[in-house]
């Protein structure tokens, strides 16, 4: 899983390439972020659709979500303290993007948007069906990345899909490869 | 509160051992285990075995930062950040760069553990013998000065430490790199074993590829359980401090053994200014410590000192210990001390790929490598750079994952990664020439909060090294060709020195006074009672990761020590 998730970090790192700017916060801001962040100033509704965005990329199936495993909190946690200013003004940017694109493409906020729409909507962000701002654009990658790497590398994912093995007490170092392999 | 009654008796010892890393905890042991009274002084703040090792159990899941460095602490730490083990799980045993301020008259990435067991709580335990192709390799090239030692005088020492600290490898039967007291070895895997046949029949047995002698436990041995450490569990999470004792650490080994003696005090936060100088006995007789919390100043006495304070702090002790007979610095008659430093290059990279063996794959987790030992230069001179490089060659298959798309489709994907290629991957481990122009000093001016001049330093690459940079990674791409390796991608990073953390020498041994700053036992030429078995003592650097060396010319020279002290000649 190593290489996967350097690329996903070189990624987010990427999203940081210069960008003007969108206009602050669309939303209702007086309603505070749940979660206690250092740099970020989020508001409770950017922090609600931050969590409809990572639902949204991997829903609740017959195994739990990306949004029940706690990762919106670390998609936030990340953002926060391991990206650079201009990265996490442009996260904030794109965040409120997503919401106007919402509002232009369906008329209403993306969390009120059904399931099928949201991943379209988002879809459409990811093949560039839609021209979006580019802060949408690199805001989208970094809650993408961030939410793969948090839902990947979590106990639950961890431990019941990839046998992740904390004490392995062996190393042979040419075995067949089975159904059991770990990859 | 002020001080009880503190006599200068209760401050006086045998033996005074400056640092408890990796030499200065084998000095420990020595003397503990020799019966004399020892005073081991550590500047940063105890760690004990398992009690302080706060990450050691946590899971990957369990790190705020899934073990990434904020940017505040990269902001912070310039240089520390470069260094591969300083990340969320380790951060804790290494040096901020705000707390221990240099001066880089040339750019020196210093890496610094100040704690109980230094840096062999996070080292990375390869323990590779040197040969007397090693030890002859100034003078025959003629470069610094002759080594002092040959093999034979190390070998039954490299035996005695490598027991107790439990070294596992392979005999290999190289003459260029000495087979050791070895656990059994480590597997490589196909790919290694691959890459070996080819690189042995396409070099008609003058290149090899072997498994790395590693400081683990692979099979417990009575002494090894004695120690209260048991058999390496393959977590390969060794920077965290091993729960089971499986690597070698002054922590988990040679400290507590010492300890047990009863013969043994340490004594932590004790920052060592200097080394003191009886001008009328015409020794040493102690040293100055400040306590680093309250900076207050005592003298600690002893008939032997052993400076094992990291190459560069034991050059700064050294030079910092001014008295009317040595003005410069300890021992420091002829003006070499802080000269002739060295390093290894540790610049160049190359990955590949193999598109064979998909039918196999590893199991488990190695905390070890392959290792590929110096083939250039070692029996006579054959390029236009003086003497070589060794390598590590690692390999293993790479997971895939489709992250495309959106929703249940990309969970389906993630949830079933698939097994790529391997991959392999290969880095340089250089020999570096030490010259006079590469050295350390104190600075003029400034300070540390203890009142210690800082250490400036002023170390670089220079042509040898952009030679031997070049031709690794022409060797190694030809290798790896002959292997079937693709999609070969080289790198030079172009690091400063110093990353390597394999600084070494400035108070090089030697046979002539006049040029070097200790004799063939570790000795200061001028002041037989102070000893330096850590890397400042290196005449040359030769390819080995060179803790094992430290350990086995530490218990050599505390061997002598200890006869000379009971003989009275000390």
């Amino acid at each position: 899983m190593d290489i996967n998730r350097r690329v996903l970090l070189k990624q987010l790192m990427l999203a940081s390439a210069g960008a003007v700017l969108l206009p602050g916060c669309v939303f209702d801001s007086k309603k505070v972020a749940a979660i206690p962040l250092h740099n970020l100033k989020i508001s409770g509704n950017q922090e609600d659709l931050l969590a409809a965005v990572v639902d949204a990329i991997i829903p609740k199936t017959e195994t739990p979500g990306a949004k029940e495993l706690g990762i919106p909190k670390f998609v936030l946690v990340m953002v926060d303290d391991c990206s650079s200013k201009e990265d996490q003004a442009i996260f904030v940017a794109g965040l409120d993007g997503i919401e106007t694109f919402s509002k232009e493409k369906l008329g209403k906020s993306f969390i009120d948007c059904e399931p099928k729409e949201k991943e379209e909507l988002l879809l459409s962000i990811e093949t560039k069906k839609e021209a979006v701002s580019p802060e949408v654009e690199k805001t989208f990658s970094s809650i993408k990345g961030l939410t793969i790497w948090g839902y990947t590398g979590s106990e639950y994912v961890m431990t019941n899909f990839y046998k992740f093995e904390f004490v392995p007490g062996r190393f042979h170092g040419c075995v067949p490869v089975t159904n059991q392999s770990p990859a | 509160m002020a001080n009880l009654v503190d006599s200068k008796e209760e401050r006086t010892f045998d033996v005074i051992v400056i640092g408890s890393g990796i030499s200065g905890g084998w000095a420990a042991k020595e003397f503990g285990e020799k019966g004399l009274k020892t005073l081991v002084l550590e500047r940063g703040r105890n760690v004990v075995h398992n009690k302080d090792y706060p990450t050691t159990t946590m899971m990957p899941w369990e790190f705020e930062h899934k073990n990434e460095l904020t940017a505040e602490i990269k902001d912070a730490n310039p240089v520390i950040s470069k260094c591969y083990a300083f990340r969320e799980d380790a951060m804790h045993f290494f040096v901020k760069d705000a707390e221990h301020p240099y001066v880089q008259e040339k750019p020196f990435d210093w890496i610094r553990g100040y704690q109980v067991g230094g840096k062999s709580l996070m080292w990375a335990r390869q323990t590779q013998r040197w040969s007397n192709y090693d030890f002859e390799g100034p003078a025959r090239d003629g470069f610094a000065v002759d080594w002092p030692i040959r093999y034979n005088d190390l070998a039954p020492w490299y035996s005695y430490v490598e027991k107790f600290a439990g070294i596992s490898g392979n005999k290999d039967g190289l003459a260029e790199l000495p087979d050791g007291e070895f656990l059994p070895p480590h597997e490589l895997t196909c790919v290694e074993k691959h890459f070996s046949e080819k690189v042995t029949t396409e070099y008609n047995k003058s290149r090899h590829v072997i498994i790395g002698r590693v400081a683990h436990i692979t099979e417990p041995q009575q002494i090894h359980l004695d120690q209260g450490r048991g058999k390496c569990q393959n977590r390969n999470l060794c920077q965290r401090g091993c729960p089971f004792g499986g690597y070698f650490s002054s922590n988990s080994s040679t400290i507590p053994w010492a300890l047990k003696t009863g013969n043994v005090t340490l004594k932590t936060d004790s920052v060592v200014h200097s080394v003191l100088y009886d001008e009328k006995k015409g020794k040493a007789s102690g040293v100055k410590v400040i306590d680093a919390k309250t900076k207050e100043e005592t003298d600690y006495y002893a008939r032997v000192i052993f400076v094992n304070a990291a190459a560069l702090n034991t050059n700064l002790v050294l030079l910092n210990s001014i008295s009317s007979r040595f003005p410069n610095g300890l021992g420091n008659d002829n003006g070499v001390l802080g000269k002739y430093a060295a390093f290894h290059n540790y610049r160049a990279r190359i990955s590949g790929e193999y598109d064979g063996f998909k039918e196999f794959t590893t199991d488990g987790s190695r905390p070890n490598g392959g290792y590929i030992p110096r083939f250039r230069n070692v029996f006579k001179q054959e390029t236009d750079f003086l003497r070589g490089y060794a390598a590590g060659f690692y390999s293993g298959r790479s997971s895939n994952t489709d992250s495309k798309g959106i929703g249940a489709s990309l969970k389906d994907q993630l949830l079933k990664p698939t097994l790529g290629n391997w991959h392999v991957s290969s880095h340089i481990m250089g020999e570096t020439i030490p010259k006079e122009t590469n050295y350390v000093a104190l600075d003029k001016e400034k300070k540390d909060e203890w009142g210690i001049p800082l250490l400036k330093i002023s170390i670089d690459y220079d042509e040898n090294d952009e030679k031997m940079t070049k031709d690794y990674l022409e060797q190694m791409t030809e290798m790896f060709t002959k292997a079937g390796f693709t999609n070969l991608q080289t790198n030079d990073s172009k690091q400063a020195p110093g990353l390597d953390i394999h600084e070494m020498g400035g108070a090089r041994m030697g046979n002539d006074p006049k040029t070097s700053i200790l004799n063939k036992w570790n000795q200061v030429h001028a002041c037989k009672n102070v000893f330096v078995t850590d890397g400042a003592c290196m005449t040359s650097t030769s390819t080995q990761n060179p803790s094992l060396t430290y350990m086995a010319l530490t218990a050599r020279a505390a061997d002598y020590a200890a006869k000379q002290m009971k003989a009275g000649e000390l």
